[in-house]
């Protein structure tokens, strides 16, 4: 027996030669070889048994840096007989009759052929393959090849995705899409993702690029990473306009894996992640606190100042804290915002079995991950279940089935209140002293006085900020369902009927409950709890339908005419209902579970309960659509498309909206005359121009219908007892019933390019996109009993450059490194502003005591997202008044800011501080009279931020050496304004709630007007004393009741980000297989782990909530009430059987 | 053949799976009905209005300028330092940016254009065709009637505080439009009022209630249309044409492009109210003026009709009142009592009782120099304590602020007079205001008839003063100028706080002279204070720097009208209509209160105690507090200036009392549109 093993082509025997040979090429491919004998047999034998009347061929292949190739498979063309390599790139095969064609073959790299001639030593470089162009990319309703799309089209491969272990996959695409800015909320489980293709289009009819998952509109938060083959970004008409009316701000589309053919293959994902709190704010500390608040608390009244000086053992009020405020001078400070947020543990798990025959693929999918958020009580936790099958009914007809549920319980809601933020962001204001360590009279906290009417909040551990987060439980539950079946029909060779029926439905449910600690249901005498708290409980499910049909023809007219031609139709429908139920006061012995459970045993005597039910308006589109592939000698390639849309959001005449594309693309390097140009291996230009439409406003907007009241406040009440009550749909919008389609045309002209055979590729894309007809809401004046209608006014437009390129910079045989980065310039503009646009529009963070009241401004020309504010130049001093016992009297020529700006301003009595009529005080804010009128006031107001960013993108590193892997991904944003609301809110002094609140420590930069002088405080009222006590003071006084927008909180938000940095350890196969597994690797991974930034705020990332309490237009670049972002360090293990 | 026919199949199938019916893009949602849906039966009709009245509450008389009118006038203040809250009220309105007021501008029009366009669909249904053919009045002729009055009460409201504004222009998109003359809008809506009018309900008869608009109270409207279209008010003088044929005559100086004047024709327009405030009287139906109180803890029938109030109920002296609930869930719809309400220092929930603001103080000359003390009406009208939110009563203070301090606060709104009080959160008690009573009604129409000379005009106002004094020992016997002088001043008295005012300051055309006189009282009090520690009002009251107080327990510490020996004897119960509810009996905050002496017996508030006296030694060794009085006026004088209608330096000058229209009214005009009266444009 000169062999060891025997196939003698039974079924049993071929598959198990099958596996042992494959394991054998690859781990001791030198030391056996196959031979084919007669009728299909095929042995096994050890290779120093060969047969010695061969001839022998021997030889060492490398690649194009000259590093040996191991493991690269030769194969003798047309038989079985071949080897692989070895360590050191060498190989040795015996070829029968010393003819035919040795076949070298290489992941990554181009197949070659070699004529062995009788040769015994054929040594070879393999060339590189240039992968990005042969990769398949999807486009609408197919799929083409990248080297012959005409479109400007970013793509990311599900392994670069999955490489990154974030909950939603978008955060994996951070800085890897070229064009495509994708902004993170902020730390909190599920955060929105707010993605922006080439700067967005519209200004208040939605930005958001449609986002399809294997064709079917989904979200990016219900697939795991796990699941994705790959994503494709269409940023060009050319390749939007196939999806028309929604294409306006681009298009990603997420294709899902398959199963395929072959053994049955088993993966599992899994890994724990320690999400650490990146940032806290900085807090006055303990010392520092009691000199502010102490002086803030005299500055608005005796009756806030004694409790606060009796609780702590200060000044007059010392009682048996004989050394006053000095006894708290090294005092650690009490955070109570590492109570609130802390380190969390996550994990996630991801299963997936695949496997089928060439008749039949399944794939099947499970995930599980437990996002537990650094806020306490809160995380997102995800089940999700994919099944896919694709099945050969015959030869030329398959049917495909693909289903996903993800089931997603959430528990979080970071509502912000005026002027705080939410509970988390506004907890530095509790008092950075621990209730142990306060040395006075801890009754005062209870007594009745102006700490038990308003300072709960800020003093009382009861009332905490960690008490109300523990006591209020806002959960989300939302479950979907897509289902898509297909049929793809291959009619003659070249011509594919296709079709597709997707059903999805989702159902969620909101189930906040509020307890009696966060709803004050408290006796604070006694502790009772006189309710035990509210219920808000919402039911919503709804329902889409779509049928897609297709027919595609591809052919030749002759040998260099390729043509592919795609006729399709679309319906879609879609519908949903609602029932809400608010119920407040429950009993006290009720709790979350027996309150959901017994929703009508509220009190209805000290609560009230309301409910509400509602079907949502149709959205349904009718469409048409077609496109034409052509491409001539593989050298010209061009496109064109056109679809016909219907919206039932218009009125019969508007319907229709009319979108055609073409592109075409010019592949230079197949050209005769760059034969000889070797650097080159592929050049690519493209031009491309087209429309898209957007209709995306609500259902319904062109008729004035009325439905039911929800809310108390608009129902009359008659006897004390409340009316239901009927209002307008849209109480203060016009119906309009001429709205037609928003449109975009885009204009691209981008090259391709692969060059120094594989060492450099990319892409260069300039793009102008222009929208016109904005769907805005355009003001009217209220004489007409509504403010606004919605219109089709205005224009925008985003002109920019994107450049993407990747490099394989090194490489050999135990490295390798890859480089890529993008960088991407885009300015976005408002070209025209109709005149009933107003362009004034605010975030309202403070509320009313915000000024100027519209923060925000449109201005044709400009981009979106100005802030409008006043300059702040520094405070008054007493050098800029005339000073008569305690009088400051402003010197002529030194404006005075207007009572609107300077507010309420506590601790200054008109007439013996300042003259009545003079706002100016030492210590106020100081703002630029821009307009020289001698005044401060709403003529000064003028642009200071703009929140557009110059330039954004992102790179990254990947180092392979051996079995280790290395990637770093970096994202940034250069030249944009952050305007920071969080710090502007901490420089205003709210009255009551807001006296005992601890500030920000940049308050200790304020300016002064009392100090602290043996342990008592003190009013500093001459010049000498207020210039003694503000030689370093950088901000002004914080007494007043106005919050101001300034440029004091404008900063600059510039960042660059070590998003990701990965490091892998793949076992070896050798090693692998021996223990009975496919491949596994571990790996480690710690999520934002550096930024470089000179933002003061907790993270540059910000504002993904465009529409801040329901501003008009974008109010972009806004920090107000941010969950802070997780430094987290992942463990992870992929595991393939 | 066979790839023939599989084309065609290919095709057919295409085409087959769409649908090209142009239906299945007609789409509507049952959650978004349309106007015959929400008109087919009078109830449902009714749901649209109240939405109406729910948004007038909510978003147009609490959103700007209710805020000021009860403040801005020669009784009543605003209580804090240096606020921009109070500028119109302290007739400072250039000085508000041009927005100030457009939150209210909005909610009047779009309130107004909700109730026209349910009344035009009213107006084509056959029932009320019939209906109003027949002459008969049903429940259709009464909503239409209904809306058209809120239609009216809207503008209304548009013109007393922003002037000549645009009208006619609801429901439709408009590019073109400029201001109307407010005579020309008054003569439509007293017009469109007189043909809704005789066919609604009123009071009492087809279910309706003084919270709803009724003809009683339409028939008032009309008759307060009429006269403040007769009466003086500042008018613009920058726009020529804007008043076509109407002459005037001027009361004051021409300045900032506008003149204090009225109408030369002003008597019809008198006449006109005349008529429409006797039938408004004559048609009144269950509503009356309260004569009578049968309760057994007090004799006041004044302050009965604000105890409805309290009660939950909608007083029988209302002919319009607001509509409220307790305890709602979102706050502000029982704004009114916490802005104007006796303070309370209480905290935001749980309280004994929660926190009231009061915005709305009376000037001490009033309080102290104006009332007669046989008048029931100033105690239950104004209080010298507040509360302290543990059950416990406690001075008001003149130290600038709000809550206990600011001054001398309204009584006529007290969380301590529910049974029992809402104590579960700020601003959720639950009661009513009212837009109109009786006794107003009374007034104005002694008003336009002392002016038309009709003899009997002094009858109407010796209705109400009896009344208030419980016999007739007070009434007056006066004529000619002395008689209007009588009538306003009795207005003073008996609307206190109410928000009436200053619009019969301007209605009377002595704004500014009223405004001049105010500010020379309390200059007179203040340099009295300074000078000797007290000042004596030509009624005997005495008010000084000092008072004394102490804490007493008394049975039941909420106070009544006071037996008269108490005055001398019972310090804890004069003035009166005060004290504390008692707290200890309501289990959710009985654990706040301390103490058990919740009363305040206070001397020395209406004479003159000698601080270095003997009086004051004996008081103190009687366990008395020495206590700030008017002494914190004096120190903070300032501020009360500013407060006081600081806008009004001489006589001569036109008041400008009016907010400024909206900068998108300006910008959107085609420049056919500017603000008035020296108002910001942008």
């Amino acid at each position: 027996m000169n062999y060891l093993y025997k196939n003698t082509g039974g079924t049993n025997d071929k598959k198990s030669f099958a596996v042992i040979k494959l394991i054998l090429l690859v781990a001791l491919g030198t030391l056996f070889q196959f031979q084919s004998e007669a009728a299909g047999h095929e042995v096994l034998k050890p290779s120093i048994k060969a047969s010695a009347v061969s001839t022998v061929v021997e030889g060492v292949v490398k690649d194009s840096t000259g590093a040996t190739l191991p493991g690269v498979s030769v194969l003798l063309k047309g038989t079985k007989i071949g080897t692989v390599t070895d360590i050191n790139g060498k190989y040795k095969l015996t070829i029968p009759d010393g003819t035919g064609k040795l076949v070298f073959s290489y992941l990554g790299y181009i197949n070659t052929e070699i004529d062995i001639n009788n040769r015994t030593k054929i040594d070879l470089v393999l060339k590189e393959e240039s992968r990005a162009l042969n990769e398949v990319v999807v486009i609408g309703y197919g799929t083409v090849k990248k080297r012959d799309l005409t479109g400007a089209v970013a793509s990311v491969s599900g392994k670069d995705i999955a490489a990154v272990p974030v909950p939603n996959i978008a955060q994996a695409m951070q800085g890897k899409l070229p064009g495509v800015a994708i902004n993170s909320q902020d730390g909190r489980p599920g955060g929105n993702i707010n993605i922006l293709i080439r700067g967005g289009t519209s200004i208040t009819s939605g930005n958001q690029p449609l986002i399809l998952i294997d064709g079917i509109p989904g979200n990016l938060n219900d697939i795991p990473g796990d699941q994705v083959e790959s994503v494709d970004v269409l940023k060009d008409a050319s390749s939007e306009a196939i999806y028309g009316s929604r294409g306006a701000n681009g298009v990603i589309l997420v294709t899902t894996k398959s199963g395929k053919a072959g053994k049955p293959m088993v993966s599992y994902n899994g890994y724990v992640k320690i999400n650490t709190p990146a940032k806290y704010l900085q807090q006055l500390d303990p010392y520092d606190y009691l000199t502010y608040v102490w002086a803030n608390a005299a500055a608005n009244a005796t009756a806030y100042q004694t409790p606060f000086e009796i609780l702590y053992g200060l000044g007059a009020n010392s009682g048996k804290n004989t050394g006053g405020i000095e006894s708290y001078r090294n005092l650690p400070t009490y955070d109570m915002q590492r109570q609130v947020y802390k380190q969390s543990v996550s994990w996630n798990h991801a299963l997936t079995i695949s496997g089928g025959t060439e008749q039949t693929k399944v794939l099947f999918s499970a995930t599980y991950s437990d996002d537990e958020g650094m806020k306490i009580q809160s995380y997102q936790r995800r089940a999700t279940a994919a099944f896919k099958l694709s099945h050969k009914i015959s030869n030329n007809i398959t049917f495909d089935l693909n289903t996903r549920y993800a089931n997603t319980p959430t528990l979080d809601d970071e509502s912000t209140t005026s002027g705080s933020g939410s509970i988390l962001s506004s907890a530095y204001r509790f008092r950075p002293i621990a209730t142990s360590d306060i040395l006075g009279d801890l009754t005062a906290l209870t007594a009745s006085n102006n700490i038990s009417q308003y300072g709960k909040n800020a003093l009382w551990d009861n009332y905490s900020a960690a008490a109300r987060a523990a006591d209020y439980d806002p959960l989300s539950l939302s479950s979907n369902f897509v289902g898509v079946a297909s049929l793809n029909w291959l009619i003659i060779k070249g011509l594919t009927y296709h079709t597709d029926f997707n059903m999805n439905g989702s159902w969620s449910q909101r189930k906040y409950w509020s307890g009696a600690t966060y709803n004050g249901f408290i006796n604070d005498a006694t502790g009772a709890v006189l309710y035990a708290g509210n219920v808000d409980y919402r039911k919503n499910d709804s329902w889409g339908l779509r049928w897609a049909n297709t027919l595609a023809y591809e052919f030749n007219i002759d040998r260099d005419s390729h043509f592919n031609i795609l006729a399709g139709t679309e319906v879609s429908n879609s519908g949903g209902t609602g029932i809400s139920i608010q119920a407040n006061h429950f009993p006290s012995n009720f709790n979350e579970q027996t309150a959901f459970a017994q929703i009508n045993q509220y009190d209805p005597v000290a609560g009230t309960a309301t409910f509400s039910s509602s079907v949502s308006y149709p959205d349904r589109l009718e469409s048409y659509f077609g496109r034409l592939l052509y491409s001539y000698k593989d050298k010209y390639l061009f496109t064109a498309t056109f679809r016909a849309d219907a919206s039932s959001k218009f009125t019969e005449g508007n319907r229709w909206g009319y979108f055609p594309a073409a592109a075409f693309a010019w592949r230079v390097s197949q050209e005769s005359f760059m034969k000889n140009v070797s650097w080159v291996d592929d050049f690519k230009l493209r031009v491309s121009y087209g429309a898209v439409g957007n209709n995306n406003i609500a259902a319904g907007a062109y008729a004035q219908t009325w439905g039911a009241v929800t809310d108390p406040r608009s129902q009359y009440d008659i006897n004390h007892t409340l009316l239901p009550a009927y209002q307008l749909s849209t109480p203060s919008t016009l119906a309009n019933p001429n709205l037609k389609w928003e449109t975009t045309i885009t204009r691209d002209a981008g090259t391709d390019f692969s060059l120094f055979h594989g060492k450099l590729s990319g892409s260069v894309d300039l793009y102008w996109n222009t929208t016109r007809d904005l769907l805005l809401i355009t003001t009217i004046p209220p004489i007409t009993g509504f403010n606004n209608t919605l219109a089709n006014v205005g224009q925008t437009s985003n002109r920019g450059i994107e450049i993407a390129v990747s490099a394989p910079i090194y490489r050999d045989k135990d490295w390798k490194i890859n480089v890529g980065g993008n960088i991407n310039f885009n300015r976005n503009k408002v070209d025209q502003l109709s005149n009933n646009v107003n362009p004034l529009y605010g975030a309202a963070w403070a509320g009313s005591a915000q000024y100027p009241a519209s923060d925000y401004i449109l201005i044709a020309g400009q981009p979106v997202g100005l802030v409008r504010g006043l300059t702040y130049i520094g405070t008054y001093t007493p050098a800029d008044f005339n000073y008569n016992n305690g009088l400051y009297t402003l010197k002529t020529g030194v404006p005075d800011v207007s009572s609107a700006i300077a507010g309420v301003m506590h601790g200054l009595v008109t007439g013996t501080d300042r003259p009545t009529g003079q706002n100016a005080y030492p210590g106020m804010a100081k703002y630029a009279d821009l307009n020289g009128d001698g005044k401060i006031d709403d003529n000064d107001l003028s642009v200071i931020g703009n929140t557009t960013p110059k330039f954004t993108g992102g790179f990254n590193f990947n180092v392979n050496y051996k079995n280790f892997d290395l990637g770093l991904n970096f994202n940034y944003s250069v030249g944009n304004d952050i305007y920071n609301a969080n710090k502007l809110a901490g420089l205003y002094g709210a009255k009551e709630g807001g006296v005992y609140e601890n500030k920000l420590a940049i308050l200790d930069n304020a300016y002064k007007i009392y100090d602290v002088e043996n342990g008592q405080l003190v009013r500093l009222r001459t010049p000498d004393q207020l210039n003694a006590a503000n030689t370093g003071a950088t901000l002004p006084l914080a007494y007043s009741e106005t919050a101001v927008t300034s440029t004091l909180g404008i900063e600059k938000g510039t960042f660059l980000r070590l998003n990701t940095a990965t490091i892998g350890y793949t076992l070896p196969k050798i090693l692998s297989s021996k223990i009975g597994i496919g491949s596994l690797r571990i790996y480690g991974s710690v999520y934002n782990l550096l930024t470089l930034t000179s933002y003061s705020g907790l993270d540059p990332e910000v504002s993904v909530n465009d529409n801040a309490n329901s501003s008009t237009y974008p109010t972009r670049g806004l920090d107000f009430g941010a969950y802070p972002r997780a430094r987290s360090f992942v463990m992870g293990v992929n595991l393939n059987f | 053949m066979k790839t023939y026919k599989k084309y065609i199949a290919a095709i057919a199938l295409c085409l087959a799976f769409t649908d090209c019916s142009k239906n299945y893009l007609n789409v509507t949602s049952p959650s978004n009905v349309d106007d015959n849906f929400v008109t087919s039966t009078t109830t449902e009709t009714f749901k649209s209005l109240s939405w109406c009245y729910a948004n007038y509450r909510q978003n147009c008389i609490m959103s700007s300028y209710r805020w000021n009118d009860p403040v801005g006038s020669d009784a009543e203040y605003y209580p804090e330092s240096g606020s921009t809250n109070n500028l119109n009220a302290q007739l400072h309105t250039d000085l508000l940016p041009v927005d100030y007021a457009t939150p209210g501008f909005t909610a009047l029009y779009q309130t107004l254009a909700l109730a026209s366009r349910l009344a035009n669909i009213i107006a084509t249904k056959p029932a009320y065709i019939a209906d109003a053919a027949a002459g008969k009045t049903s429940d259709w002729t009464q909503l239409y009637g209904e809306a058209t009055t809120m239609w009216a009460f809207c503008y209304f409201e548009l013109i007393q505080h922003f002037g000549d504004v645009p009208y006619g222009y609801e429901n439709t998109v408009v590019t073109n439009y400029a201001l109307s003359s407010r005579f020309d809008i008054y003569d439509n809506l007293i017009s469109a009022l007189q043909k809704a009018e005789p066919l609604m309900y009123p009071i009492g008869t087809g279910n309706i209630g003084a919270d709803r608009m009724s003809r009683s109270f339409c028939d008032a409207l009309i008759g307060e249309l009429a006269l403040f279209s007769g009466g003086y008010q500042t008018i613009r003088t920058d726009m020529p044409a804007l008043y076509g044929s109407v002459t005037f005559t001027q009361k004051s100086n021409v300045a900032n492009g506008c003149v204090y004047a009225r109408r030369t024709d002003y008597l019809k327009y008198y006449a006109i109210a005349k008529t429409w405030f006797l039938n408004a009287i004559s048609n009144a139906g269950t509503a009356h003026l309260i004569t009578v109180d049968t309760r057994t803890t007090s004799n006041n029938p004044f302050q009965r009709h604000f105890q409805y109030f309290h009660d939950l109920q909608v007083s029988p002296e209302s002919l319009l009142e607001i509509g409220n609930i307790q305890g709602g869930t979102l706050t502000t719809t029982s704004e009114y009592p916490y802005a104007f309400g006796r303070p309370s220092d209480g905290g935001s929930s749980n309280a004994a009782p929660c926190k009231t603001f009061d915005a709305l103080r009376i000037i001490p000359t009033v309080y102290y120099g104006e009332y007669d003390k046989a008048d029931h009406r100033r105690d239950a009208s104004a209080t010298v304590t507040a509360s302290n939110g543990d059950g416990n009563e406690k001075m008001v203070t003149f130290v600038p602020g709000s809550k206990s301090a600011g001054g001398i606060a309204t009584n006529k709104w007290d969380e301590n007079r529910m049974s029992p009080p809402y104590v579960a959160a700020q601003r959720n008690s639950g009661m009513n205001w009212h837009i109109l009573r009786m006794a107003d009604v009374i007034l104005m129409l002694a008003e336009v008839k002392a002016e038309l000379g009709d003899g009997d005009a002094i009858t109407y106002l010796n209705q109400v003063r009896a009344r208030a004094f419980g016999n007739v020992n007070h009434n007056l016997a006066v004529s000619g100028q002395a008689l209007k002088d009588a009538i306003y001043e009795e207005r003073k008295l008996e609307l206190l706080g109410e928000g009436q005012r200053r619009w019969d300051m301007i209605r009377s055309g002595t704004f500014s002279t009223r405004a001049i006189a105010v500010q020379q009282d309390m200059a007179a009090l203040v340099a009295d204070l300074k000078a000797q520690g007290y000042h004596t009002f030509a009624n005997g009251n005495v008010m000084s720097n000092y008072i004394w107080i102490k804490k007493v327990a008394l049975t039941n510490p909420l106070t009544y009208d006071c037996a008269s020996t108490d005055t001398l004897t019972n310090f804890a119960a004069y003035p009166a209509w005060r004290g504390q509810y008692n707290y200890s009996t309501l289990a959710a905050v009985s654990a706040k209160v301390v103490g058990t002496t919740h009363n305040v017996a206070i001397q020395g508030l209406f004479t003159y105690i000698d601080p270095a006296g003997p009086v004051a030694a004996s008081l103190v060794a009687a366990g008395y507090t020495k206590t700030n009085w008017g002494i914190d006026l004096v120190n903070n004088y300032t501020v009360y200036q500013q407060n006081i209608l600081s806008g009004i330096l001489t006589a001569s000058d036109p008041p400008r009392y009016y907010y400024a229209l909206p900068s998108v009214i300006i910008s959107t005009s085609n420049g056919k549109i500017t603000n008035g009266y020296g108002l910001p444009q942008q």
